[in-house]
């Protein structure tokens, strides 16, 4: 695109001072600014200092310029620049719709001033669309990036490099291949959401059914029946267990003083932090 | 009245805190139009104007104006300023990026019939960043109402975690962590059965809480329209649009003890989340503009809902220290999952955009000398309730029942907005001046806020734009400032009952984009 944008600054000489096209306001085609009161058309280009662009209201005759005029005219201009192109053959290949996906096909489409009026300008217009659509197809449509939940990018258990990866000879758990899920109980209004001037005591969850009563999560009543059990036993991943045959491991906040200490029924002083679990 | 939307009773039993959201819909959908140097300082109102190359992403009829062709590059930088006000506590941060805008072609096809009532057909492609989430954002302030470690409470009171010793390994991602490290322990009455489970977080005698979190990515947009001119009287066009999406966030929330008290069992714990989504979709833009008279323009635009498929990618960690109870633990989800973050594909759709715009034109005759300038508005409706959430695998019940409810909360708490553009350039042959404005409504319904909305209700992004002009020998060269000053508000965390609070966010961003052009 820079070698293109290299090329066309040097063909913008070609307007007019002051005279660049608006297309925000009014543009006239471009027919109207290549031809000369005098017919001359290589006037045009041995004498650039002249006024090139020319406001002609009558139409011209686009079919008088063929494609071998539009060569002629180009070689005339800047015969370096075209002088590679004397195959006459490979000028018209450079048009032909082989010349997809070629970026040097499209800057010389920029240049030459006549790209429009050509039988071949089609061409060069396929060419950049072309282009365009061949590399997105590689960049975006490649359907094993995000439609295969397995696929990991080619690197192996690797996702990001260095930052994450599975231990070598795993298979992905399962369990790792969920959405990311919210408490979307959260949202909605709140019955409350005052806050309270005494010190509250430490956060607490405890069970409770649909009237708000709280169930002993060993018996299977309400709404609190024990989960489906996973078997552990060989699993040696590095987690707390939880003895409680005769002390339990941590009784470091107690329901009684959850409910004694911070009910909100009685003095209002602390909003009960058990919450009900209706719905769930 | 709070509404809880739960079509099946199941409750999941992973889950996390970077979870997916409704803010996820916010985020990707309540942006503002970039373009062109020229149509970022008028406002971006540029739906009945046309002749821009920034047509291709607001109204494809824009490109029928063209009647020459040219190439379009525009290099920008963004610089953002985010003031968060939490709990009466004010925190600061800012993030400065590159940015670019519309980097194209347009061809201006003239009619080969000099009979023919089209006059011209012009074809456009571009590559644009069409959004930017670069974004570091610092959250600080004193709690003495809740902790966010009673999320993770909520969470295994949710999941029904009746086995302790199954809670430390079935949320990787939130309350395993806080199990492990001591930070969460389950509660027992006097005959030993589980009662429920409690945070060590000293909330009696005082939290200080902070959050930073640091966004990458953006979306950048390759669209490829075509317009056509009718008689220069009426303009018909459409583009399609191909988006890649990066998104990537690490946060760190962090609760420490507000007291001295070294023999309390808390001094603090970090909670530290790594999201990454990757995403491509696709939508279409149409449009017309009509002049009832030669210098107004008026334009009517429909875009399309863009059609997304996501990947994620999660992970997240925790560190405690419980002081003289079990000392400093730290533990990621990557250690209970073999190493393995999260992941997941899922699909998502913007909402659908209507646009309408009128334009008036100041001299509308090819001598450039008689171009004086122009005035141009637009008004565009959004309903941000029509983001949605999809499976990408639609064997997997549990997983569409979930998105189902995550849908109706959307639609419960956002509501639709109407934004409105407006922008003008005053021409000296080859010298242009412009100035702009642009206004994008409130996403949010009261209901995101509960019943405590306080001054935070009215999100809104403004910006206030100026820009100069340069067109001669060929070529134009435009600058403009954006200035955006966007109010809107963050949940550090949310519970299922009980006080939190959003911090109120007071953030300004200025774009600087440059957009060189040369005609052919």
């Amino acid at each position: 695109m820079a070698a293109a944008a290299f090329g066309l600054s040097s063909c913008s000489t070609m307007y007019k001072s002051g005279q660049t096209p608006d297309d925000v306001y009014y543009s006239p085609a471009p027919q109207q600014r290549v031809a000369s009161s005098s017919n001359n058309d290589d006037q045009y280009y041995e004498d650039s200092d002249q006024d090139e662009y020319v406001n002609v209201q009558t139409e011209q005759d686009r079919s008088a310029y063929s494609s071998e005029d539009n060569y002629l005219r180009m070689k005339v201009r800047n015969r370096s620049l075209w002088s590679s192109l004397d195959d006459y053959s490979y000028y018209g290949g450079m048009y032909s719709p082989f010349g997809y996906g070629s970026g040097f096909g499209m800057g010389f489409g920029y240049y030459n001033p006549y790209s429009f009026y050509s039988p071949y300008s089609h061409y060069g217009i396929g060419m950049g669309m072309g282009y365009g659509w061949g590399g997105l197809y590689n960049g975006f449509y490649n359907p094993y990036s995000f439609y295969n939940p397995y696929y990991s990018y080619g690197y192996g258990h690797y996702y990001y490099p260095g930052i994450i990866s599975g231990k070598p000879g795993t298979v992905r758990p399962s369990a790792t291949y969920r959405p990311r899920t919210s408490n979307l109980s959260t949202y909605g209004n709140r019955s409350r959401n005052s806050e309270i001037n005494s010190s509250r005591n430490a956060p607490v969850r405890v069970f409770r059914n649909n009237n708000n009563n709280y169930v002993n999560p060993r018996n299977s009543s309400g709404n609190t029946s024990p989960r489906s059990s996973i078997e552990r036993s060989n699993d040696s991943r590095p987690s707390r267990t939880f003895e409680r045959s005769n002390t339990p491991s941590a009784p470091r906040v107690s329901p009684s003083s959850n409910s004694g200490g911070r009910s909100s029924g009685g003095g209002g002083s602390a909003p009960s932090r058990a919450p009900g679990r209706g719905g769930r | 009245m709070r509404k809880v939307f739960i079509t099946t009773g199941l409750v999941f039993s992973i889950s996390i805190l970077f979870a997916q959201e409704p803010l996820d819909a916010v985020r990707y959908s309540w942006l503002t139009p970039q373009g062109t140097a020229r149509a970022q300082s008028i406002g971006g109102a540029v739906n009945a104007l046309g002749g821009d190359i920034t047509a291709l992403y607001t109204n494809p009829a824009g490109l029928g104006l063209y009647k020459t062709s040219e190439l379009v590059l525009t290099p920008g930088f963004t610089f953002g300023n985010n003031k968060a006000t939490y709990r009466g506590s004010m925190a600061t941060d800012n993030k400065s990026s590159f940015n670019y805008g519309p980097m194209g072609v347009v061809w201006g096809i003239p009619s080969y019939k000099a009979s023919s009532k089209w006059k011209n057909v012009s074809i456009g492609l571009a590559l644009s960043k069409t959004a930017n989430f670069n974004n570091n954002l610092y959250v600080s302030g004193q709690n003495n109402q809740s902790s966010y470690s009673e999320k993770y409470l909520d969470q295994l009171i949710g999941g029904n975690a009746t086995n302790p010793d199954d809670a430390a390994l079935d949320y990787p991602y939130g309350a395993s962590l806080g199990l492990n490290t001591y930070l969460l322990d389950p509660t027992y009455d006097g005959n030993n059965n589980l009662t429920g489970y409690a945070s060590n977080a000293s909330v009696a005698t005082g939290l200080k809480q902070q959050q930073i979190v640091t966004a990458k990515g953006g979306v950048s947009e390759f669209s490829i329209g075509v317009g056509g001119n009718y008689n220069d009287v009426f303009y018909i066009g459409g583009s399609i649009n191909i988006n890649t999406l990066k998104y990537v966030r690490n946060s760190s929330f962090r609760e420490t003890d507000a007291t001295s008290d070294a023999n309390n069992d808390f001094n603090y714990f970090v909670a530290d989340d790594y999201l990454r989504t990757d995403g491509t979709g696709a939508s279409i833009n149409l449009g017309i503009i009509f002049k009832p008279v030669e210098a107004l323009r008026v334009g009517l635009n429909f875009h399309s809902p863009s059609w997304y498929s996501f990947k994620d990618t999660y992970y997240s960690s925790l560190t405690t220290d419980t002081e003289g109870y079990a000392g400093v633990k730290s533990q990621s989800s990557l250690d209970l999952n073999d190493g393995y973050s999260g992941e997941y594909t899922y699909r998502y759709k913007t909402p659908i955009r209507l646009g309408a715009g009128l334009a008036y034109i100041f001299g509308t005759q090819a001598d450039v000398s008689s171009q004086k300038g122009f005035i141009t508005a637009d008004v565009e409706y959004v309903s941000y309730k029509n983001n949605a959430f999809n499976t990408q695998d639609n064997t997997n019940q549990a997983d569409k029942d979930y998105f189902t409810d995550l849908n109706n909360t959307i639609d419960d708490v956002f509501k639709s907005a109407v934004n409105f553009r407006l922008g003008g350039e005053l021409k000296f042959e080859t010298v242009m001046v412009r100035a702009g404005f642009g206004y994008y409504g409130n996403p949010y319904s009261n209901n995101y806020f509960g019943n405590q909305p306080g001054d935070v209700t009215n999100a809104s992004r403004m910006n206030i734009s100026g820009g100069l002009g340069w067109r001669n020998k060929g070529m134009f060269v435009d600058l403009a400032y954006v200035h955006q000053i966007i109010k809107d508000a963050y949940y550090p965390y949310r519970l299922d009952e009980g006080v939190f609070n959003a911090a109120k966010l007071s953030n300004t961003i200025g774009n600087l984009l440059l957009t060189l052009g040369f005609k052919f």
